[in-house]
């Protein structure tokens, strides 16, 4: 007796589903052409054809080691880190319903970025035990931030306030450890400060990679709980959202994708903050835009790279340029949100 | 036909105790109303059936069953629930809301199916919603949007519906539209209607069982004709009122007296007595 209304409701849905799959094709088609460019540009030219010659495993003389050991690797982390970042941030703007509670404005990514620089400075490590240390600095202040905001239940104005006075103090132990290093160069104090992807190398980005599938894939294939989340905790959870679980999956995996990211890259400045904005802006109304979030993150790494490295007076690592980016998107948020009246 | 009881039920939020040894039997295929002053516990009693709550003492049983050990997606799938002024995330369409109703009816790896759509399809042509369905459902009016929510319940197939305070904020034309609707999807659907109602006169047209609640426990429970009587509105809300027949229902009406109603002699003596 609704067979009109079924069909309507399935078109709509159908025409909705051709949109978002359009937008993530255009996405990827300007992945690949962000890719194409890294790979090709460099002191000296590589032209498109010896580009695709390299990675199809010829031997090209004078390219072959620029394209596949400095430009390859750059292209695959810009990706992988600007996706964690991207997936992680909208994760936590979603589930705390607001965009300023993105990891890197809460000092998330800052708490991470502490844990691996000391890892790394004074007690030696690197590989995966410096991303474990991370993910654990990744978590435990998010708990931290959660038990100071506490006070009969959470409010997200109270978390975020608490949340850059946090970072702010991270921030001051990374500068700290990075001047008990005397050795280092500005450029690696720049990673763990603002992010950087130079030097990176394919064995590097495996971690992301892995962070990637195991904690963003469940996130994606999941995300009816989490848009049922959005309708606030008590329609959740009558709609058979199991409250707890569902929140704190949602957020250890963000913080794990944030975490591993950044013991790589280091916290590259307000992807995850901007990523999620954009894509909504851009997806329009409806579902929050996981998948187009992740492709905007490694869209603006991989273009703020390759404006940093090529387009700039000088060379800029990554963080620079976002964090350039960044920062007037978050003075008008604030702006915005006291004009409304919000504290 | 499910059914649904509270037994011996404490509850409240931190040392604050609100429910105290609270029985109730609500009775199945009918609308319950449940009325009472403000902070007597009557969306604590709504949270704790809905499991959104856990009583310090006491069992909701359904079908039998303590709620406690029905897995959460089964009891979304047997009792819905639709909070006390929701809100509706940014920029969301009255299709995609309504859609969260199937939630409880999706498997870890199942897909939306066919019959997914013909329940939403039922739900939002049921609260005449249909042509709203690729609006935004900030942009709606207040009626609108509380037909939309209802429709998303509705979509959810459950065979009880807990409402808190379904018609707060809505004009008088609205009230009893949605209210309308509640019958019509009682009488229709056979479902078990349990809502908090403010406006008594309304409660008493529109439930089968009215229960007045006062301090945390259930002050009468029956038939609106014996529940709302002048003694019951003066213990549970401290109000002297008279109470008469509604000339096209026949069911008990209330008049609230203040100390200015009618001639002063005359209300001085009612409040009196």
């Amino acid at each position: 007796m609704h067979t009109d209304a079924t069909a309507g409701l399935a078109g709509l849905r159908r025409s909705r589903q051709k949109a978002r799959l359009r937008l993530v094709t255009l996405l990827l088609s300007l992945v690949a052409a962000g890719v194409g460019l890294t790979l090709m540009t460099g002191p000296t030219m590589t032209p498109p054809g010896d580009v695709l010659r390299v990675l199809a495993g010829q031997d090209v003389p004078g390219a072959g080691f620029s394209v596949l050991e400095l430009r390859l690797p750059r292209a695959v982390l810009s990706i992988l880190a600007g996706m964690s970042f991207g997936l992680g941030g909208v994760i936590f703007q979603t589930l705390l319903r607001n965009p300023l509670a993105s990891p890197d404005i809460i000092g998330i990514s800052a708490g991470a970025s502490a844990a691996a620089v000391f890892a790394i400075v004074i007690l030696g490590w690197s590989g995966m035990a410096v991303s474990v240390a991370a993910v654990l600095a990744g978590i435990l202040v998010a708990l931290l931030i959660y038990g100071l905001a506490w006070r009969d239940g959470v409010s997200g104005a109270r978390l975020i306030l608490i949340g850059i006075g946090l970072s702010a103090m991270l921030d001051s132990m990374i500068a700290y450890v990075l001047s008990r290093a005397p050795a280092w160069s500005l450029q690696d104090a720049l990673r763990w400060l603002t992010g950087s992807v130079n030097g990176a190398t394919l064995a590097e980005a495996v971690p992301v990679f892995v962070a990637l599938v195991l904690l963003g894939g469940p996130l994606i294939w999941r995300r009816d709980t989490l848009e049922a989340l959005r309708l606030g905790d008590d329609a959740a959870a009558a709609l058979g959202v199991p409250l707890g679980w569902a929140k704190l999956g949602a957020v250890l995996a963000a913080v794990g994708l944030i975490a591993v990211a950044t013991a790589v890259s280091g916290p590259i400045a307000f992807v995850a903050f901007l990523s999620g904005p954009i894509a909504k802006r851009i997806a329009g109304p409806g579902r929050s835009p996981l998948l187009a979030a992740a492709l905007i993150g490694a869209l603006l790494v991989l273009l703020g790279d390759y404006a940093g490295q090529h387009l700039l007076p000088g060379r800029y690592p990554v963080g620079v340029v976002t964090g350039a980016l960044g920062a007037p998107y978050l003075i008008y948020l604030i702006i915005r949100s006291h004009r409304n009246g919000a504290d | 036909m499910a059914t649904l009881t509270v037994h011996a039920l404490d509850a409240g939020y931190g040392a604050r105790r609100i429910l105290a040894d609270l029985d109730l039997a609500v009775s199945p295929g009918d609308i319950t109303a449940i009325v009472g002053a403000n902070a007597c516990g009557k969306s604590t009693l709504l949270r704790c059936m809905a499991r959104l709550l856990r009583p310090s003492a006491g069992r909701v049983v359904l079908d039998g069953r303590s709620v406690r050990d029905v897995p959460t997606r089964e009891l979304a799938r047997q009792l819905g629930l639709l909070p006390q002024t929701p809100v509706a995330p940014d920029g969301i369409t009255v299709a995609d809301l309504v859609s969260h109703g199937r939630h409880p009816h999706q498997g870890l790896l199942s897909r939306w199916t066919v019959a997914d759509d013909r329940a939403v399809a039922a739900a939002l042509d049921a609260t005449r919603t249909t042509d709203l369905a690729d609006r935004e459902v900030d942009q709606l009016s207040g009626g609108q949007r509380q037909r939309v929510w209802i429709a998303m319940a509705l979509a959810q197939e459950t065979d009880i519906l807990l409402l808190d305070e379904p018609t707060t904020f809505l004009d008088i034309a609205h009230q009893v539209d949605i209210l309308d609707l509640l019958v019509d999807l009682n009488r229709a659907r056979g479902t078990t209607i349990v809502m908090v109602l403010h406006d008594l006169n309304l409660a008493a047209r529109y439930a089968d069982q009215l229960v007045a609640m006062r301090g945390g426990v259930v002050h009468a429970a029956g038939a609106p004709e014996t529940v709302l009587t002048e003694t019951m509105v003066r213990e549970v809300f401290g109000v002297a009122c008279r109470i008469m027949p509604d000339p096209t229902s026949g069911k008990p009406m209330m008049l609230p007296l203040g100390r200015h109603s009618g001639t002063r002699d005359r209300a001085a003596e009612v409040i009196a007595s």
